[in-house]
């Protein structure tokens, strides 16, 4: 057996055949001549087309990583490019080409003019030529990729550089047991939707296995980020009992998905969702997640002119605590960094994970944080519910900026009873100080993804060192362990909504920390909170003392991985 | 500048990147405000002469940070074209 190590992007184990998928040509072979031309209907046909990729381009353009909608843009500015345009024209008209041999050709000679330039930045700018060409092809209705994604045989182990999401979502999740990726990361789009189809996926797994044989038996575990290949007969039935166990700990896990998880020595942790926007927020209750823990609030203040107005706020927050079970967590605005908001973030910053982001942007622009947190006092106390409502700092790194930002709540009208004040704690400094935090605050929320890349200075949006960002490194164990030790002695709950929250096999590890409340992917909950009912605090104590004792990462993987 | 001729003028690119996309589509956005035909060459570095209303174009200089690139315009608005493409890559204060 052939094991390749990446990370852990999409849980599950799964079981079938590799095909490794090669996006073809670059773009598609020539397009047989159709007939006889019309070409002021080939020229309409383009111009709907191009209408169409534009519509496409303009949603790309509110991804919230500036880079990504830069990009966008730029392709955008492409699309409308009276160069490319004059092309097509010209095919059509001078060269009687139909709309999809004229793009096709505009498209091919442009990037082949690129890709003869000297200058490597310039040339590498013929990929971008070529995706909007991809993009103008598809919506022309030509075939774009050789291999099709959409007619994969059952139990297919896929396996492929790198899936964008239009890609991911052609596949059919009852035929694709498993995704391996070469590149991407965990955080990626790829991973994000592998996630909510419920197929396993691992990345970051190196471009060798590029070159398995098609054809082959491979097994995709999804709990620690590896692909095996060549496995023989005994090594498959341990994976298919481990496959089965899993399959049907998750049934028996959505049949007791709205009962509390109570541990085995009878300590009830509260398992709630991560939520991303007003869909997630609705599907809490039905994963049986016992509240929001983590509500992002970046998506009501994107793609707009100015901030949410008061009023639209305390509406919005209304309808969710009438959606939410037991409690709902509201994130202050985190905007800045990789998240920019453009009325918001003026400034263009050389290193923007360490510039002007979260609890920072909050105090520089106080109105925006004291609108928040009335819109959701307001709400709050409207409410008939017997939902509790909580308000989270995100990046603290001081203990003044949280002093700062209690004296400008205090500003605000005392007439209604204040909302339980948490700090994220996602970055070092806050973990070091918890101690002189927790007085401060009534909750602490551990944010890992964030905590990992500040603590292992590696960037979790760059593949190369993304894997180097692990949350289960002793160096973030410790820095989760100072700030459960500060919690408990303080009397505040300490809760954890990093992506590793949703992963069964860390559970263990993370309750033995000292955290008391977990917040996880929507999709995770049952899974995790039927892992909490086959535990006992104190084998969890033990085993997060042998993980603080270990030498690396990967230690605490194999620690982990014991039965 | 080039003071011999009105309709023309070099500047030495100062953005850090060069004209990457970026900065090229900033280019289009603003020659296309004007009527003016307008158009560039880069004379650090052999290229053709490029239509400025055309990001696939501009690319196609190839200019990198520290590149002299020469622009003419054309037109009845051709001076403030001008001016402002230079506002642009070359902004006042910056080393020329």
């Amino acid at each position: 057996m052939q094991t390749f190590s990446g990370l852990i992007a999409a849980p599950g184990i799964g079981i079938g055949v590799i095909a490794v998928y090669r996006p073809a040509q670059a773009i598609p072979p020539h397009p047989a001549a159709a007939g006889s031309v019309d070409p002021d209907a080939e020229w309409r046909r383009f111009l709907a087309a191009q209408a169409e990729v534009d519509a496409e381009l303009e949603q790309l353009c509110a991804n919230p990583n500036s880079l990504v909608a830069e990009i966008f843009a730029a392709h955008r500015v492409m699309l409308h490019d009276k160069t490319l345009l004059d092309a097509v024209r010209a095919n059509i008209n001078e060269h009687g080409e139909n709309a999809v041999a004229a793009t096709f050709d505009a498209i091919a000679d442009l990037s082949k003019l690129f890709t003869s330039f000297d200058d490597e930045y310039f040339a590498g700018r013929a990929s971008d030529i070529l995706d909007l060409g991809r993009r103008l092809l598809a919506r022309l209705g030509a075939q774009v990729n050789r291999f099709e994604l959409a007619n994969l045989p059952e139990g297919t182990i896929l396996v492929a550089e790198d899936l964008n999401p239009s890609e991911l979502t052609r596949l059919s999740p009852d035929r694709v047991a498993g995704i391996a990726l070469a590149k991407s990361t965990p955080t990626a789009h790829s991973a994000i939707l592998a996630r909510s189809l419920g197929i396993p996926l691992a990345c970051a797994l190196g471009h060798e296995i590029l070159y398995l044989l098609p054809g082959g038996t491979a097994v995709l575990d999804g709990f620690r980020g590896q692909l095996h290949a060549g496995v023989d007969a005994a090594e498959l039935r341990i994976f298919q009992r481990r496959r089965e166990q899993f399959l049907a700990s998750q049934a028996t896990a959505i049949d007791h998905a709205r009962a509390p998880a109570v541990t085995r020595d009878g300590v009830a942790v509260p398992v709630r969702a991560n939520a991303n926007s007003p869909k997630e927020v609705a599907q809490s209750i039905a994963v049986g997640a016992d509240g929001v823990g983590l509500l992002r609030t970046e998506y009501l203040f994107r793609s707009r002119a100015a901030p949410p107005p008061f009023e639209e706020q305390v509406q919005t927050y209304a309808g969710f605590l009438a959606q939410v079970s037991a409690q709902l967590t509201v994130r202050a605005l985190d905007a800045g960094g990789d998240k920019p908001v453009h009325y918001l973030t003026h400034q263009a910053e050389d290193n923007p994970f360490l510039g002007l982001r979260g609890i920072r942007l909050l105090i520089e622009e106080p109105e925006i944080l004291l609108t928040q947190y009335r819109a959701l006092q307001v709400a709050a106390a409207g409410g008939s519910s017997n939902v509790e409502a909580r308000f989270m700092l995100p990046m603290v790194s001081t203990a003044e900026e949280i002093a700062t930002v209690q004296r400008l709540l205090s500003e605000l009208p005392s007439d209604l009873p204040p909302l339980r004040l948490g700090a994220m704690i996602e970055v070092p400094s806050a973990a070091l100080i918890a101690q002189t935090i927790a007085p401060l605050v009534d909750f602490f929320s551990i944010g890992t993804n964030d905590l990992s890349q500040y603590a292992l200075a590696s960037d979790r949006t760059n593949s190369t060192v993304a894997r180097m960002a692990d949350p289960l490194h002793p160096a973030v164990l410790r820095l989760i362990q100072m700030t459960c030790d500060a919690g408990r002695a303080g009397n505040k709950p300490v809760s954890l909504c990093g992506e590793i929250s949703g992963d069964p096999i860390a559970v263990p590890l993370l309750l033995g920390l000292g955290v008391t409340e977990l917040s996880a992917p929507l999709p995770a909950v049952p899974l995790i909170k039927e892992t909490i009912r086959t535990l006992d605090l104190d084998d969890c104590r033990r085993l997060a003392r042998q993980a603080l004792a270990c030498p690396s990462g990967e230690r605490v993987r194999d620690l982990l991985a014991q039965p | 500048m080039d003071d011999a001729n009105p309709a023309t003028i070099t500047v030495t690119i100062a953005n850090p990147n060069g004209l990457h996309l970026r900065v090229g589509k900033e280019m289009v956005y603003i020659a296309n405000r004007f009527q003016a035909r307008i158009t560039a060459e880069n004379l650090t570095r052999p290229s053709p002469v490029v239509d400025v209303k055309s990001i696939l174009q501009i690319m196609q200089l190839q200019a990198r940070t520290g590149h002299t690139i020469r622009i003419s315009a054309d037109g009845p608005d051709a001076h403030a074209a001008l001016n402002a493409l230079r506002e642009l890559l070359a902004p006042a204060g910056s080393p020329a």
